[in-house]
């Protein structure tokens, strides 16, 4: 270490000695508050606070030069999304503390998510290592949390961000507004961010209970409730449920007749109550057996269909996305797979695009090695669809069909989330579909391989054939690709390892 | 109950009291015929955007009597979903049933989905699953969400090609599968209509390539019903020179083709040219159309005179078509029958049409017309040209135009229809509104 009066050094490789010294008089006259302390210290004593604490403090550095805070969100219940840049090789580790009013929270073990702000680097000139940051915070019980006007952030004791009129969130709008922000780690190749998605899936996830714990379910329709029914075709909607009329239009002559029953669970809904209207007046043309229920918020995809679950009086559920339609043509084969007996399977059909080309039979789930730019590796799992390119059209021979599907590995194929159908009891023996998934996306891959791994026989129905209109090609909000994201992460967490997953060079194979 | 005469329920899209149109036109003249014959009970129910016509809705009621009429209602209502054609609101089906057992009607003769929902289609089925369900195809709605016209108003051009991914160059905030969804929505209603009329052959056969059977589609022409005075005689001005348009100042009906030829002949020419414009709705029109208007009569040439002469009707149709000796169609759509034709052909005025739609069928190049391509102003342009003082070419193609079928013969059409459906009827079981 720095010494005084240390003999030169002389470099080998430089051929040129060099002489290290403390300045003691600078680091006394920069550090003005010790005055008082160094004023009984010799020199010694003061070299000695530099080692201790100078260094780790980073006396004499100006250190908003090196460290910033870009934006502060925080929620009325307790939580803060921070997020910010810092020359790493000058702040080894931070610590993060948070003041609201006269209360201080500290945070020592809080790990910031690192990611590549090119921006910044330029700035700083470090090429090496990530200098922006995100990191989630939680600094009470919900309930005890106590929201004040002042908010000061402060890392390493030093404070670099102060509000004076602080604005807090509501839970949802907190979640949405910080997965926003890390919509700028979500857009990154997945082996640079899986373990930040990982951490803020473990830390978004209590906010995310904390909003569809929030949410209420009301029944805003019933109608021929009373009718005995067989199965019940659960449709959640998330906002848009523009195609619901058509959808029930034409299914209605099936659903008029069959002992079935239709039950939508609306996620976030604008003008719920114009369409319970119109529903009223498709049930007066057709009397089928219909109720509706609206959410008072979004609840996502699991939570919305495992409350259509719990209210659903069939013994066998089918769970329905609004833009599933029947083929035109040969229409028998579809809705038979509405009312037959599933038995003890989780039964998928085959999924069609508008125009009547194949678009998938099932589903299955891969697991790649990722690779992070710093040398470390880890496994991210995708879902993948079997039959996606095949040029077999929804009116093919069953021969055609037979020859499509002969390749389909069982013990790794799981139906897609856009139409399937399951006992009741057995939804319910292997939990429903899991809210740790927040929104949507990945819970019916997790709900799947559960399944799988439960030895329940997954079938793909090739006799039921489906129109899937879904959309294509529109873009995602910030918050939507975030969620995706940390869905991947935690998906990929959970099953990464099982052999129901299979691996890179499996999939090469498969289609 | 069994009516003594088949009842002939007409359902329209407004009624020419309420707005004037060739499709109400149409429909009110079948309702007409129907009512004056002995072959049938008719009734006619137009539906109505009671938002623009709020005099026609009394409060609380959907269907209400036309003042001062017989069996002639009005079906207002104030929401209508103008992508997939429903309503589906379930006062004004409480009352539609209400209206169909009370009147029970043998026929239903369908003259537009707007404003009536293709859910009534359903309905009636339900209500009345014996009735037959005729469906005149007035324009292109339903293949076609940009106003029925299959014009691609990003190309300015004839849409020859509609398909989904086509669609959404024209309305690109809509997915495919929107469309696809749209087509699937009117196929199905469709499905359940016994028959179609439609006034063109062009028409009928887009329509048969879209999806409708071909052996449920049939071709009967909008008859017309004469003004002509006794012992009128056919007659021009002096200079040949005064070319009029009659019809709606809407983009796809081509104004801004006409003056640019207009102008055109103009600036070569030391003829004076008059241009004489019939239409209204001009407020229906986008800005970017009028702005080709205006940028046509900027420093117009002192020899071109455009007169903007307003709306018209049918009463007095034949006497403007007289202040012209042309008449300029210069459809950049391709019209389904063009109503038009048959007024000026009742005039004998020799028509200048664009080559579109059901305006190829019915005018003959040379003979009773002349064509040029649509939205080409020099091929209007130099038709112009060559009928300047022409007589000619007046008196040749004067003399070669016969009026359209008459009301008459295209009701005996009807009616011919009519009876063959009613002696088809099956046996189907009645099922009663839900409650």
């Amino acid at each position: 270490m720095y010494q005084f009066d240390k003999p030169a050094k002389w470099d080998p490789h430089s051929g040129v000695s060099v002489h290290k010294e403390f300045i003691v008089d600078d680091y006394i006259s920069t550090n003005s508050d010790l005055a008082q302390h160094f004023a009984d210290c010799d020199k010694a004593d003061i070299f000695r606070h530099f080692e201790e604490f100078g260094c780790i403090e980073r006396r004499g550095i100006r250190l908003s030069d090196y460290i910033f805070v870009d934006s502060v969100l925080c929620s009325d219940k307790g939580d803060f999304f921070i997020t910010g840049w810092a020359d790493r090789r000058i702040f080894k580790s931070i610590e993060l503390s948070v003041q609201v009013g006269y209360v201080r929270y500290g945070f020592p073990d809080a790990e910031p998510c690192w990611y590549d702000r090119p921006d910044v680097n330029a700035v700083l000139g470090d090429h090496d290592q990530p200098s922006g940051f995100a990191v989630l915070l939680r600094a009470d019980e919900a309930d005890n949390f106590l929201i004040h006007s002042a908010v000061v952030v402060a890392i390493n004791g030093v404070p670099l961000y102060q509000q004076t009129v602080a604005r807090w969130l509501s839970s949802e709008r907190f979640l949405l507004d910080a997965m926003g922000a890390c919509a700028i780690l979500a857009d990154r190749p997945i082996g640079e961010t899986l373990e930040s998605g990982q951490r803020l899936h473990r830390q978004f996830l209590p906010v995310w209970n904390r909003v569809v714990d929030g949410l209420k379910f009301s029944k805003i329709l019933a109608v021929n409730g009373d009718r005995k029914v067989r199965s019940s075709i659960i449709i959640t909607i998330y906002r848009r449920a523009d195609m619901l009329l058509m959808q029930l239009s034409e299914l209605a002559e099936f659903l008029e007749r069959a002992a079935v029953e239709v039950v939508v669970v609306l996620n976030d809904v604008a003008n719920a109550s114009v369409l319970v209207e119109e529903v009223m007046a498709f049930c007066q043309i057709h009397p089928i057996a219909i109720s509706v229920y609206n959410c008072s918020g979004n609840s996502g995809f699991s939570a919305g269909n495992n409350f259509g679950a719990s209210v659903a009086r069939g013994n066998v559920l089918v769970f329905m996305n609004p833009d599933i339609f029947p083929p035109l043509d040969n229409i028998e084969g579809a809705l038979g797979f509405l009312v037959s007996d599933p038995g003890e399977g989780l039964h998928g059909t085959m999924l069609y695009y508008g125009d009547g080309l194949l678009m998938h039979s099932g589903m299955y789930v891969v697991q790649d090695l990722v690779l992070h730019p710093a040398g470390t590796t880890g496994d991210a799992l995708r879902v993948e669809h079997f039959g996606k390119g095949l040029t077999l059209d929804i009116n093919a021979d069953r021969q055609a069909l037979h020859h499509a599907v002969a390749g389909i590995p069982p013990q790794h194929c799981i139906p897609s989330a856009a139409l399937w159908k399951i006992r009741k009891k057995l939804f319910f023996k292997l939990g429903g579909l899991s809210t740790d998934y927040i929104y949507a996306y990945y819970e019916d891959a997790a709900f799947g391989l559960d399944a799988l791994r439960n030895d329940v026989p997954v079938v793909i129905d090739t006799s039921g054939r489906w129109i899937h209109l879904e959309g294509v090609g529109k873009s995602m909000p910030p918050h939507a690709r975030t969620f995706m994201w940390l869905n991947r992460a935690h998906f990929s967490q959970k099953y990464a390892g099982i052999p129901q997953v299979v691996d890179t060079l499996m999939d090469q194979s498969l289609l | 109950m069994i009516n003594a005469r088949p009842k002939f329920l007409t359902v329209a899209l407004y009624h020419p009291r309420v707005m004037k149109g060739g499709a109400q036109y149409v429909a009110k003249d079948l309702h007409d015929m129907a009512a004056a014959g002995d072959e049938f009970d008719a009734l006619i129910l137009a539906g109505v955007d009671g938002r623009a016509f709020p005099q026609y809705v009394k409060v609380g009621s959907v269907i209400t009597a036309l003042p001062e009429t017989q069996n002639e209602y009005i079906l207002g209502g104030s929401k209508f979903d103008d992508f997939y054609h429903v309503v589906y609101d379930p006062r004004r089906n409480k009352m539609l049933a209400r209206f169909l057992e009370d009147h029970r009607p043998d026929i239903i003769h369908i003259h537009h989905s707007l404003w009536i929902g293709l859910e009534f289609i359903d309905l009636c089925k339900k209500i009345l699953p014996d009735a037959k369900i005729i469906y005149t195809l007035h324009e292109y709605l339903a293949m076609c969400y940009s106003q029925g016209q299959l014009f691609r108003s990003h190309e300015r051009a004839i849409c020859h090609q509609e398909a989904p991914d086509q669609c959404v160059k024209c309305f690109p905030d809509r997915s495919v599968e929107e469309f696809i969804l749209r087509k699937r929505s009117f196929l199905r209603a469709f499905d359940q209509v016994d028959h179609f009329i439609s006034p063109s052959q062009y028409l009928q056969e887009r329509f048969i390539a879209w999806g409708i059977p071909r052996e449920k589609i049939t071709v009967i022409p909008n008859g017309h019903q004469t003004n002509r005075p006794a012992g009128w005689k056919a007659a021009h001005s002096d200079e040949l020179n005064i070319f009029g348009y009659f019809g709606q100042f809407v983009d796809a009906k081509g104004i801004d083709v006409l003056l640019q030829a207009a102008r055109t002949v103009a600036e070569t020419s030391d003829k004076p040219i008059e241009i004489k414009i019939f239409g209204g709705n001009k407020t229906h029109a986008s800005p970017q159309y009028i702005a080709r208007i205006e940028a046509a009569l900027k420093d117009g040439p002192g020899n071109l005179l455009v007169t903007e002469m307003g709306a018209y009707s049918r009463e007095n149709v034949f006497d403007l078509m007289n202040s012209v000796d042309w008449v300029v169609v210069p459809s950049v759509w391709p019209e389904t029958f063009g109503l038009v034709v048959s007024e000026a052909w009742e005039a004998r005025r020799p028509i200048l049409a664009s080559r579109a739609g059901g305006l190829i069928e019915r005018i003959v190049d040379r003979e009773n017309g002349l064509h040029f391509p649509p939205g080409s102003v020099s091929g209007l342009a130099q038709l112009m040209n060559d009928c300047l003082g022409n007589e000619r070419l007046w008196d040749s193609i004067s003399g070669n135009v016969h009026d359209e079928i008459s009301l008459e013969v295209a009701w005996s059409k009807h009616v011919e229809l009519t009876e063959r459906l009613l002696a088809r009827s099956n046996e189907r079981p009645k099922v009663a509104l839900a409650s």
